[in-house]
This record gives structure tokens, sequence and C-alpha cells, in this order.
């Protein structure tokens, strides 16, 4: 049986909420894309924003590797200085001033010695290799620097090595 | 969305990680360093020390400072005995048998030290994110047993995270290689770090990770390993000097420091030398430690330590009820893995199987975890997989020379346009030759198609602009257009398919130009002589005509000689030392004629001729391929 009318009327309903249905799919989609290429865009910003202070931390950190070699020259020729033995008063005076000129160099790049002794012993600049027992300076202090500590700029190179007073 | 990390909670350092723009990234800690010592310290005036810093101070607050509570978590103190004795700071028993730390009359439970170094952790990876962390994966040992899984937990929990998984140690380090997405195999993981040896068997496939076995030694590390050398060295200085640098704590500090820098680069030189001046004196004077130490010594040193590592091997194996054939994938993890040594054991004990190992090993447990931080998640699903152009692809351009405007490994989809010029004055087309290859010269690379563009405004060679654009979308489909941004006519075709070649035939074209880069690079370099030996006679040719009776006669002979000379050379093919003699003597000429009194303002400075001359096209129909 042919009842075009009434079989036209659901039809055309359904039809509408179909387009209706899809419409709002679109929509929604559309929406989500939006929603996806934002984040996209702000990732990659903030990702390049990270990566341009990462290459300036790559660059910080190996002229710091760098550097920290070149203290340990300094350490040495400290040692030198502070040796006893025979040596010319004069090959004193010439490793003295070779250790000037290395921490010249190391002062234009911004690094300066920390002076640990008769401290109190702070582990953000000190590591503690052992104990000591001192008549000259009180409990909980540097009695011994092993080693120096560096800076630069407010950055720690390297910690001191210290003996800490009983 | 929030971000999750991946934590590796180690016994002696800890590693976090996360997942983003589609791979892992280790976090750096606010000290700058991308491991962080699983250390906590208490100090007298009530504060609290985590990592690096904690670890500094641990020779004079032994007792207030907890390293390795790794050891202790999710325990009965019936169980620690052993660690307990070792310990240099307090271990108790609490209520119903568990294990606390007894921290100036307090007491800690070992999870509460872990969560301040996962909170530490996070902190720091919060602050490198710019964003709050609260979601992480954490790893255990594969032998880590419920209480000890459910200890870690809790760790996370006091320390206010989310813990999405706890996964095992080995399981992470599989990941890492994604070895979870090659089907059924059996993997053995190494892990070989700084104070302890694990060595796990894993069932792999369908992304189902299973241990069939572990085993290990929990006091076998890197650290071992750096005391054998101390040892030596001081018992040689010993015997040269007789004096004794393991009573002196300056020297003795110097002497470990020395030996770990030693053993390190031992891994990638057979011999290092161990420079210490003024380690010590005697009454004779100052003393210098100055010795040599091979590879080959080195493994002598070290040998029954290296040996210690075959037991627990074969004994997981045995659990396994496996045979070395079994094993498909070999992971190496902790950093003493380095060590070529037992890199060779590793092989050797495997059968000859070649090693995972290019992801680092002191981080690869780390990464693992990240990724599985990222499916869990979803970051890892949302990430659309983008491709990338497998070749260069490029157009031909003057004398045969290949330029590339997009080239290989460009994530796509990618757009690049390129600026060229007309080679001849008044040119009518250019012919675009689409190319795809790695070769310099265009006749060693694929062209997938080529077009005319006709109709280019007449001008002056060098100073028509032609825009070629170059557009592949994220299915591969490439899109070229030329544009004469004169007449505004264009020109373009679509190429599909400029992605779809084989493995075999990219890495062959890959490996080919490679083979010709030297040759090609001649030949390039003589065409491009060639170019510019032929703009600069083009250029002189204007000028001469441009200044007409105003240039001394002598120069103008002298101009017009070098012209054709220089044609003559290219004409010929002359060797490049000719083209290139000319083209100085030519570019002499030139300068001393703008420079001269009768110059007056002429046509601007010639523009790259690159697309080829129109003359040579010979084949203007469409020809995808």
């Amino acid at each position: 049986m042919d009842h075009p009318k009434k079989m036209a009327t659901p039809d055309e309903g359904d039809e509408a909420r179909t387009s209706d249905d899809r419409l709002k799919d679109l929509e929604k989609q559309l929406l989500e894309k939006e929603d996806l290429y934002l984040r996209t865009l702000a990732d990659m910003d903030n990702y390049r924003k990270r990566m341009d202070r990462e290459i300036k931390e790559v660059e910080t950190k190996t002229r710091k590797a760098l550097l920290i070699e070149l203290i340990e020259v300094v350490d040495n020729l400290e040692r030198a200085i502070d040796s006893k033995g025979k040596c010319a008063v004069s090959m004193k005076e010439g490793i003295r001033a070779i250790h000037r000129q290395v921490l010249g160099i190391l002062n234009r790049y911004g690094v300066v010695q920390l002076e640990s002794l008769g401290k109190e012993f702070d582990p953000r600049y000190h590591e503690a290799a052992g104990m000591i027992e001192s008549k000259d300076f009180p409990a909980g202090t540097v009695g011994v620097e092993m080693r120096k500590a560096y800076l630069m700029g407010e950055d720690m190179l390297r910690p001191a090595h210290v003996l800490v007073v009983v | 969305m929030a971000k999750a990390v991946g934590i590796d909670l180690g016994t002696t350092n800890s590693v976090v990680a996360v997942w983003e723009q589609g791979k892992v990234t280790v976090i750096s800690n606010a000290e700058g360093s991308r491991t962080t010592p699983s250390v906590v310290a208490f100090t007298k005036d009530g504060g609290r020390l985590v990592g690096q810093i904690a670890r500094r101070q641990s020779v004079i607050n032994p007792e207030n400072t907890i390293y390795s509570s790794k050891r202790f978590i999710g325990r009965k103190y019936s169980e620690v005995d052993a660690e307990s004795k070792i310990a240099p700071y307090k271990v108790v028993e609490g209520k119903d048998g568990v294990v606390r730390f007894d921290i100036q009359g307090k007491l800690y439970a070992p999870q509460e030290i872990s969560s301040l170094v996962l909170q530490k952790l996070v902190n720091d990876a919060s602050k490198y994110l710019g964003e709050k962390v609260k979601d992480v994966v954490i790893t255990v040992p594969a032998y880590f047993n419920d209480a000890q899984r459910q200890a870690t937990k809790e760790a996370g929990t006091i320390a206010g995270l989310n813990i999405l998984r706890i996964i095992n140690e080995p399981t992470a380090a599989s990941l890492a290689y994604g070895l979870d997405k090659k089907g059924s195999e059996t993997v053995l993981v190494f892990d070989f770090g700084g104070g302890t040896f694990d060595v796990s068997i894993l069932d792999v496939g369908e992304g189902v990770i299973e241990v069939r076995s572990t085993n290990g030694d929990t006091h076998l590390g890197g650290d071992d390993l750096d005391n054998k050398i101390v040892d030596w060295m001081a018992t040689e200085f010993k015997n040269n000097y007789g004096v004794d640098l393991t009573k002196d704590k300056q020297a003795l500090q110097r002497l470990y420091e020395a030996a770990e820098k030693a053993k390190c680069e031992l891994s990638s030189v057979a011999e290092t030398s161990i420079n210490l001046p003024f380690i010590t004196a005697d009454a004779q004077g100052p003393k210098h430690l100055d010795m040599k130490l091979t590879r080959a010594k080195f493994e002598a040193l070290v040998n029954d330590l290296i040996t210690r590592l075959e037991g627990p091997f074969k004994q997981a194996l045995s659990d396994a009820k496996l045979s070395i054939r079994d094993i498909d994938e070999v992971v190496l993890v902790g950093g003493s893995t380095r060590i070529p040594a037992v890199q060779n054991l590793v092989r050797s004990l495997t059968g000859g199987k070649e090693p995972n190992q290019t992801v680092n090993p002191d981080e690869v447990v780390a990464v693992g975890a990240a990724i599985q931080a990222g499916v869990l998640a979803g970051e890892v699903k949302q990430v659309v997989l983008l491709d990338v152009t497998p070749l260069s692809l490029g157009v031909e351009t003057m004398g045969g020379v290949m330029t590339k405007i997009i080239e290989r490994n460009t994530t796509i989809p990618a757009r690049r346009s390129e600026i060229f010029s007309t080679a001849e004055d008044n040119q009518p087309a250019v012919d675009i030759n689409v190319l795809q290859g790695e070769r310099e010269m265009a006749q060693d690379n694929r062209t997938l198609g080529n077009f005319k563009l006709e109709g280019i405004a007449p001008a002056p060679r060098g100073t028509s602009q032609i825009e070629v654009t170059f557009d592949i979308d994220a299915n591969g489909i490439l899109n070229v257009g030329a544009k004469d941004k004169a007449t505004g006519k264009e020109q373009k075709i679509t190429i599909s398919g400029s992605t779809t070649l084989g493995k075999d035939e990219i890495d062959r074209m890959i490996k080919d130009a490679d083979l010709h880069a030297a040759e090609d690079r001649g030949r390039k370099e003589k065409v491009e002589a060639k170019n510019e030996a032929d703009g600069l006679a083009y250029q002189m040719e204007r000028q001469l005509k441009d200044l007409g009776d105003r240039v001394p006669i002598h120069e103008k002979a002298r101009g017009e000689q070098l012209i054709v000379d220089i044609r003559q050379a290219i004409k010929d093919d002359a060797d490049i030392q000719r083209i290139k003699s000319l083209t100085s003597d030519l570019q002499q000429a030139l300068s001393s004629l703008s420079s001269a009194t009768y110059q007056e303002a002429t046509g601007g400075p010639a523009q790259p001729q690159r697309p080829r001359k129109d003359d040579d096209v010979v084949d203007a129909e469409f020809n995808e391929k």
C-alpha cells in the first residue's frame, strides 16, 4: 500500500533529527579539533621556550665542566706553593705567578674561590670527608680545607672538601 | 593535561623522566644533575636535607643520614639483620615487628624516608615542566614482594602523589627499548649499578610482560670496582715510596676520585694516566703519584668481582628453565655495564648476543617508567604518530644540480618555499624537475615528476622571481607549485607515494649518497664554479654595454676577451682550476670597472640563477613515478 504522506512525515522528522545530530556531532568534533590544535600550538611554544633555556644550560654545563678541570690544576698549583722541601725561591715565585694567572682567567669567567676554613660547616658549600680535633676552631666549623669551593656567579661549581671540627 | 612522570627510585640514586612530545626527557634536579642520591639527612637544628646535599654531610652526621632506605622498605625487622649491622644509623624494631629508623629519638618508617626522596624528585620535575606533577609510575626490583611494593606505594602516597602503577625495573628497561611491541620474546635484563646487581628473565609479548626469574647480589656494584683501583694505587705507592696513603684522609679522598675517573675513562680508552701531584710529603720533600692504568690491568684487578656476576646469571637462567639459546634480547642497565669487560662477559654468557645499550644505562629504567606513565595518562595514545620524509625532496637547478627544498627526516606535514630565477634574458619558461634522493647531482636521484611553468614575463636573466613551493601533507602526498611573481602565473603537480618507498630502497639510496659523497661534491663544486663564471661573464657583458663609450678602449678589450675565454672554458668543460682563475680575473676586471669614476648606477647585482636554462628543456611531459 502506498501512503506517501503518512510515510513521509516520520521520514522527514528522522531526516531532520539526523542532520541535527550530525551538525551537533560535527560541531563537537570541530571544537575538539580546535582544542587539540591550540594545545599543540601551546605545546610547541612551550617546547621551544624550554629548548631555548636548555641550549643555554648545555652551554653553561659544557663551560662548567672545562672550568672544573682547570680548577684541578689550580689545586695542584696551590699544593706546589704550600709544599715544603728544597726549592729555589725564584721557582716558587714563578709558580705563584702562574697561580695568579690561572685565577685571573677563572675570574674573567665569573669564577671565585670561597674561603671555608673556620666557617660553620654548610653542606651547600662543603663536602665533609671526615672529622678532626682542633684547638683553633670551634666544633662544627671547618677545621681543615682539603680543597677549596668555587662559585660561578650564584652557582656552585664544586663544593669544598673539608674536615669538620669535632 | 597534567603530565605524568616515571621515577626510578634506586638504592643509591634516583632518576625522574617525563614523556612529552612523543619522546622521553630525563629531568635534571634543582642542582642541575640528572641523578639524585637517594639520601635523606636530619640536621641538628631540625632541618631535612635530601639528595646531594644530604650526602655531603653524611660523614659528620652518620647516625642521622639515611641512605639505602630501599633495602629496608616493606620488610620485617627480623629479615634485615645483616643490613642493620652495616648501617651507621639506628635501625630498630617498631610495632608488629616492622623496621623503623631511630633519628634522635624519633621513629621513621623507611617509606617516610623514600617519600622525601620522591617529593624532591617530583618538585624538581614540576619546576622543570612548569606545572604541578601528581601522577607517577614508580619502579621496584623484580624480586620485591607484596609488602615491599605496598610500602613503596605508601611512600608515594605520603609524598602526596597519585601512584598510577608500580612496575618492575627490568620491565621498565624493556619498555624503554620498545621490546613489548616486538611480539613474543624472552628478554634478559642485566642490571649492574653502583651498589647492586640484578639479573632478570622476562617473557614479553602482546603488551604483557611477565618476570620468569630473577637473581642477583644485593651488595655488588661499581663502588667495589673503585675500591680495587684505590687498593692497587695505595699498594704500588707504598712499595715505591714507603708511604701508606690510606692513612691520610686527604690523600685517600683524592685516590677515590681518581679511581672513579680512571674506571670511567677505561670504558672508552685502553690506557689512562692517574696524576696526583703533591699527594704526600716526607723528609725528602713532596711526593707525586703518577701511574698508568691499562684496561687489561684494570680487568685483572676486578676479575674476581666480574666473575661473581656469573653465578646469579646462571641461576636465573636455570630458575626460568631456559637455556642460552632461548634468550632473544639482552638489555643492559646500570652504569657499570659500560665497562667493556662486563659487556664481554654478558656477550659470552648469552652466546654472543649483542645487547641493547643505546639508552643511557643509568636512565633506562626511568625512561621506561616515563613511557608507562605516558601510556597510563593517555599521553602516548593522544600523540598523533607523525611521519617523516625518508629522503630529501628538491628540484633540478642550473647545471644539473639537485637543490633540496625539503630535507630528509623532516616531520610531515611540511611546507617549504624557495625563490628561484631565470638563467637567460627573457627566458619564457622554466622546467621544474621534482627530485627525490640524497645525491648532489639531479641525474643520480629519482625523478618524481616534472612540469613547465610558461609565460614568464620577459626580464633580464636573474631578475624574475619564481617561487617554488613544496607541500607534503600528512599522508605523504606531495604538491609542487611554481609561480611567477611578476605575472602571477602558476603551475603545479601532485605526486602521491613519495614516502612509500621500501625500507631497503631508502637504505640503499642513503648508502649510495654516502658512498659517492666525495665524488658528488667534486661534481657539484665544478657546476657551481661554472655557474658563477657564467653569471660574471653575463654581468661583464651588461656592464660594457651599459657604459658604452665611457669605458677606456683597453679595458673594454680586456673585458671582452675575458668573456670569450670564460665561455670557451665552460663550453670545453675545462678543469675547475682554469675556470676559477678566469673567474677571479673577471672579478678583478669587473670591480675595477665599478670603482672607476665613469661608473653610473646600473642594474642591481645579479640574483642567483638556479633553475636550469630553458634550452635544456626536453621533457616537458608530466611524468609521475
